[in-house]
């Protein structure tokens, strides 16, 4: 099985990922057919660049991609996820999560 | 496993370290018990031989839970095969199936993200992972809680005890065992706390036997009462059923 790290991060560490594959979780705030900006757990806004037919649909996604730059995404798939999270801004699972990705970093013998 | 003298007889801190219901090291694993690990744990999971367990983290495991995306779907006569990748790497779960089972079709899709419950297998040196259960994740927050449950696991077993953050304590007088509680515990408090550290066994303290030694401290309503208070405030912990408690080390 090829193993390839597709890392959880946050937006903020989108610098240390150029042009490799990540998974960023966070809300969908605007979306055409070919682009959409995610609002990440950490509160970033970050631009994905949408493949054609993408599944995204606006809501709590996750999107793996490849990083452009550190503000741009382009989608390579997309996971859907139920709309109850940082929704109304001051919901504190968003927060948790990226909490939670950045304790993860510390690990890497596990993550 | 942990060698310090304020962790109880199984060598975790507590909450245990195992998917609920508690299970002790040792122990055969129940239908329920289960460890929260990550792809990336699986395929470097050792083995002595292969009839011994595989081992993660120093410590043999046997029912596991990844929380990962499906990302290809294979139906075959006998088992249905899931391709899955939880971001720390890619992994073959096979789920055995009956024919019945066949013939009501795949709820289980490419792109879905699923929790997966199973044991780990090698074969010819490759990984992979017989399923017993397979179950939608929804919502955000099961990745979340598992990944953090994987942290805490991760740190349970490789360290010899967790640091956890308690506040300052204020002439608290009831650090029998230089444990250190909340400064505002009240002294019935204080002292379940003393009679659940005193036991060092892994299944708990009854809760009459609580009673007991705490009698004329006050009514069994209040001391149970109390008892509960904890638990809300994550204090204690129900160890081998609901009348057995144990009490969460604070070093």
């Amino acid at each position: 099985m090829n193993q390839q790290s597709t890392p959880r991060v946050n937006s903020n560490q989108l610098g240390n990922h150029i042009g490799g594959i990540v998974r960023l979780v966070g809300t969908i705030r605007s979306k055409t057919d070919s682009q959409a900006i995610l609002e990440t757990a950490d509160k970033g806004q970050i631009s994905i660049l949408l493949q054609q037919g993408s599944e995204c649909k606006p809501g709590v996604v996750e999107i793996l991609g490849k990083v452009e730059n550190v503000g741009t995404v382009r989608e390579m798939a997309v996971s859907n996820f139920n709309p109850d999270f940082g929704n109304n801004g001051i919901d504190p699972d968003a927060e948790i999560y990226s909490e939670m990705v950045q304790v993860s970093e510390k690990y890497k013998e596990v993550f | 496993m942990g060698n310090t003298t304020t962790t109880t007889g199984g060598g975790f801190t507590s909450p245990t370290p195992f998917g609920s219901p508690y299970q002790s090291p040792g122990k055969k694993s129940s239908n329920q018990t289960y460890r929260h690990v990550t792809i990336k744990q699986l395929v470097n999971a050792t083995q002595m031989n292969s009839d011994s367990p595989f081992v993660v983290d120093k410590t043999d495991i046997f029912q596991v839970a990844i929380v990962c995306r499906i990302t290809k779907v294979t139906i075959n006569s006998s088992n249905t095969l899931y391709i899955v990748d939880d971001g720390t790497g890619s992994i073959e779960a096979r789920q055995y199936t009956d024919n019945s089972e066949n013939e009501m079709g795949n709820e289980f899709i490419e792109g879905m993200y699923v929790k997966v419950v199973g044991h780990l297998k090698a074969f010819q040196g490759k990984k992979s992972v017989n399923v017993n259960r397979i179950i939608s994740v929804d919502s955000v927050d099961e990745l979340t809680h598992h990944f953090l449950q994987v942290i805490y696991t991760h740190n349970a077993l490789t360290k010899p005890s967790i640091k956890k953050e308690t506040k300052e304590p204020q002439g608290s007088v009831y650090s029998k065992n230089n444990t250190s509680f909340a400064s505002d515990m009240n002294p019935i408090q204080a002292k379940i706390a003393e009679i659940l550290q005193d036991n060092p066994n892994t299944t708990g303290t009854h809760i009459n036997d609580i009673v007991y030694k705490m009698r004329g401290m006050d009514s069994e309503g209040n001391i149970r009462e109390h008892v509960d208070m904890m638990m809300n405030e994550g204090l204690v912990y129900t160890t081998i059923d609901d009348d057995h408690y144990g009490i969460v080390s604070s070093k």
